[in-house]
């Protein structure tokens, strides 16, 4: 009975002891808004003035200026995107926000990657951590966990969660500058990311584009059905890739016709910037990219007035058809690489 | 379910429960239920091959031992009635019987084994011969997946069978006994390979739970944990690109990478037995060690006499002990020791011995040429330094090397380590050339990398590596302890409330760099075979 005592009370102080452990980093990673993307208090301190939302992934992230927006379109806007944040991501923070701000606009961004991306897969997962450290209490985590993370990925997910959280320790106890949010935007720097002429043909449609899986459009459905019930306005919206990338890849006009299909089906509206016409003259692959998917501070600051401009005419009823190209198939004709 | 999860450590702690909890004389009940649902969660096909194995065996040893006992029984009933002519024809006869029975089994058993793991083997050399007169022909592959740990438990029960044949082991007579001896999950998938009186020694007496081996265990456990998740896992994907990039790389760059082979491979398996060990540890049951400090051997032969130390053992045993002193064989040892001299007399009855078991333990680990290469390059070191003994012991005492020196000690320690770091990696990089292409790159480029990115091209994060020469430096150090005693006597003398901070932050340590290096990489090396 001795030897049980003592190795129950081994094991008690044990659990203990990565009990505190896990505690400091993981309320480090959760509470200390130290990490890059964590928002939870301006979000907080913004609550009840927010009327137009942006939410998306890093290609949103990086593309929607709020100040910029605001200025356009007269409202207290909010880039509630984040990195590789899953669709069920955006629905819990859109839901979070729509029921504490007097929202009427929410903008999804949806990516050609994002759409065809197993949320259920590994690297997902990540993208849940970063959810977790936007939410407000432990509870509310507890909940997505049990509700969107596979339970096989829950060791990985406290993996991740403790790693992040040991990391931003450092950077405490280091004093090191963190990344600035503005009102959720993060800026990137530009890199070129042109094709050599050398390698134009070789990579020309080198890239297949896979159809959406089913989860991320039922996902999806459940965001605009969402919207709807709270009479919110929804737009759905792919934000402009580099020329270089939109020469490599192909078949997206297979999947931009599933998911217009989709759309229209769902009486939801649908904006391709990949299709705009005058993209050629906004971005270029100089400098208006960080690495061909994400916009620099050069190519959001061109972006975001384009698009606030384009949303604004949309809400007005205006047509804005014949501000873009019907397909990708017409766009690459004009394109540099061409 | 793999060993490096979370459901494992709950299957575990489960086991533990209901093993102290009930009756002490069901204790092996309970290891064999859970034996046998662990197969059957890690590879429910492969059920009915272990089952035939295990009901083979049983049969076999069951048939030749009654045999043995009938011997026994009509010739003492008989002895007054028989002649000695009669007596022998008798003897000869119980013989062949057990024999044959002895060799049916044997066969049947290799011939499943070989089956799953040699079927493409052969048919790609059937292929090959046939391409010699018809170019357009070829055997195809079959896709037959090996039930789980196949090669381990097949070996283990001929070891025993062939015991029962010489009769240095009693046949089993509970059924359910001998399938725990089979199936033992802790041994399944990677070893070690046990003796029958050893292991169920340990099977089947009573268990006390004790707080020592309840924490050495899990203390064993941990360890083990932290060398497959954190340094092995970590650097596979290192040793991989270089073994797939190695033509384009700086030689230094590809000798890094065998040295982070030989770190990986150690680490894997080593960390599996530590895993195994502490699980049977907090179940009172001692298991055989199958790692002694390997890279601290002093010679190749050394080197295998302290690494995967069970098939060592195995194949000493089994296959060079019954060819070394084979009548045929020593009688070639005695012509030849008449004809070349005493000390060719000797060593050539051991160099054919050595010959069969190199080149089978190379077939053993991977059915290709270039593992058959493997072997054979290990055992003509072997057998190289067998018969350059007495010239080696001439040069050193010509020379005045004293041996107890630690410079000398040292010096043949990093030659043995470099040598077996280089002998290792030729069947992993890929065929045989590929190995061999390896290795020449090693000693034909002298390019000095400019830079760290030019010398580790492979590495896609800083903090990896420190992590891994860190935890890495830690299994170095605690070797070196051990060479006095064992590294958790030492741990053990650390008081209570420490010993336990570190045992956790150590858990944590596996939680954050482990389990990501863990999903992004494959399961046990040697669980393939």
């Amino acid at each position: 009975m001795h030897n049980f005592k003592k190795a129950l009370l081994s094991s008690i102080s044990f659990l203990v002891c990565v009990a505190f452990i896990s505690g400091v980093f993981l309320g480090v990673f959760f509470r200390s808004e130290v990490a890059p993307y964590d928002d939870t208090s301006t979000r907080a301190k913004l609550a009840g003035e927010i009327d137009f939302i942006f939410c998306g992934a890093s290609h949103g992230q990086s593309a929607f200026v709020p100040d910029i927006a605001d200025s356009i379109l007269d409202c207290t806007s909010y880039n509630l995107s984040g990195a590789m944040m899953p669709i069920h991501g955006r629905k819990v923070l859109i839901e979070k926000e729509v029921e504490r701000n007097p929202v009427d606009t929410v903008v999804l961004e949806i990516s050609l990657e994002t759409l065809e991306r197993d949320e259920s897969g590994i690297d997902s997962v990540e993208g849940d951590a970063y959810v977790l450290s936007r939410l407000d209490s432990f509870s509310e985590r507890l909940q997505y966990t049990a509700s969107y993370i596979p339970k096989k990925h829950w060791d990985y997910t406290y993996s991740i969660s403790m790693l992040f959280g040991f990391s931003q320790l450092k950077s405490i106890i280091t004093n090191a500058a963190r990344i600035e949010l503005d009102r959720g935007y993060v800026s990137h720097g530009s890199k070129d990311v042109s094709i050599p002429d050398e390698m134009i043909s070789e990579l020309h449609n080198s890239e297949r584009i896979r159809m959406p899986l089913e989860e991320n459009i039922n996902e999806i459905k459940q965001i605009i059905d969402f919207c709807k019930e709270q009479n919110v306005d929804i737009i759905i919206v792919f934000t402009p890739l580099s020329d270089s990338v939109l020469w490599k890849i192909y078949g997206e006009d297979e999947v931009y016709s599933y998911f217009k299909e989709f759309c229209e089906d769902n009486n939801c509206s649908l904006i391709n910037f990949d299709l705009l016409k005058s993209r050629f003259e906004h971005f270029n692959d100089t400098n208006s990219f960080s690495d061909g998917y994400h916009l620099s501070k050069e190519g959001a600051t061109a972006f975001s007035p384009v698009f606030s401009d384009t949303i604004s005419k949309f809400q007005t009823g205006e047509d804005i058809s014949g501000l873009f190209y019907s397909n990708y198939a017409e766009m690459e004709q004009y394109s540099p690489y061409n | 379910m793999t060993i490096t999860s979370v459901s494992f450590l709950l299957f575990v702690f489960a086991l533990l429960i209901v093993y102290y909890v009930l009756p002490k004389r069901t204790q092996w009940i309970v290891l064999l239920v859970a034996s046998i649902s662990f197969y059957l969660m890690c590879s429910l096909k492969g059920i009915p091959y272990i089952l035939f194995t295990a009901t083979s065996i049983y049969f076999a040893t069951r048939w030749m031992e009654s045999l043995s006992r009938k011997q026994k029984a009509y010739i003492k009933e008989n002895k007054p009635n028989l002649s000695k002519e009669e007596m022998s024809d008798y003897k000869r006869t119980i013989a062949k019987s057990r024999k044959r029975i002895m060799v049916c089994t044997l066969i049947l058993n290799i011939a499943i084994l070989c089956s799953f793991k040699y079927i493409n083997f052969f048919l790609d050399q059937i292929s090959l011969l046939i391409s010699v007169f018809n170019t357009t022909s070829s055997i195809s592959q079959v896709n037959w997946v090996a039930p789980l740990g196949i090669s381990f438990y097949t070996f283990q029960s001929i070891g025993y069978l062939v015991d029962v044949y010489w009769g240095t082991c009693p046949a089993e007579k509970n059924y359910f006994k001998n399938l725990l001896f089979v199936s033992f999950f802790p041994q399944i998938t990677q070893g070690p390979i046990s003796d029958h009186e050893a292991l169920s020694g340990e099977l089947f007496k009573s268990h006390t739970f004790t707080y020592e081996n309840f924490s050495r265990g899990f203390q064993r456990m941990l360890w083990g944990l932290m060398k497959k998740m954190i340094v092995a896992n970590i650097l596979a994907p290192y040793v991989q690109d270089v073994f797939t990039n190695y033509a384009s790389y700086k030689g230094v760059t590809v000798f890094i990478g065998a040295l982070f082979y030989s770190v990986q491979i150690y680490a894997d398996f080593s960390g599996y037995m530590d895993i195994m060990c502490g699980t049977c540890e907090m179940l009172d049951i001692n298991l055989t060690e199958n790692f002694n400090r390997p890279y601290f051997s002093k010679s190749i032969a050394e080197y295998w006499r302290r690494w995967h130390i069970s098939l060592g053992e195995w194949f000493k045993k089994y296959i060079y002990y019954p060819i070394a002193v084979a009548k045929w064989n020593r009688k070639l040892g005695t012509n030849a020791q008449k004809k070349m001299g005493k000390h060719f007399g000797q060593t050539l009855p051991a160099t054919i011995a050595l010959i069969v078991v190199w080149l089978t333990t190379g077939f053993w680990h991977g059915a290709s040429w270039s593992y058959i290469a493997w072997g054979g390059v290990n055992g003509l070191f072997i057998i190289f330094s067998l018969w350059m003994e007495p010239v080696f012991e001439k040069s050193k005492a010509a020379l005045r090397i004293n041996e107890s020196k630690w410079l000398w000690r040292a010096f043949q320690t990093i030659r043995t380590f470099l040598l077996v770091t280089l002998i290792k990696v030729l069947p992993e990089v890929g065929t045989l050339s590929d190995g061999l292409g390896f290795i020449k790159r090693i000693f034909t480029n002298f390019e000095i990398p400019k830079s760290l990115g030019e010398l580790l091209p492979f590495l896609d994060a800083t903090h990896k590596l420190i992590v891994v020469i860190f935890f890495a430096g830690l299994l170095f150090v605690s070797s070196l302890l051990q060479r006095k005693k064992p590294i958790r006597d030492y741990f053990n003398k650390i008081p209570a409330p420490i010993r336990i901070v570190l045992l956790a932050v150590l858990f944590v340590c596996i939680v954050i760099f482990g389990i990501p290096a863990t999903k992004l990489t494959g399961g046990f090396m040697y669980a393939q075979f």
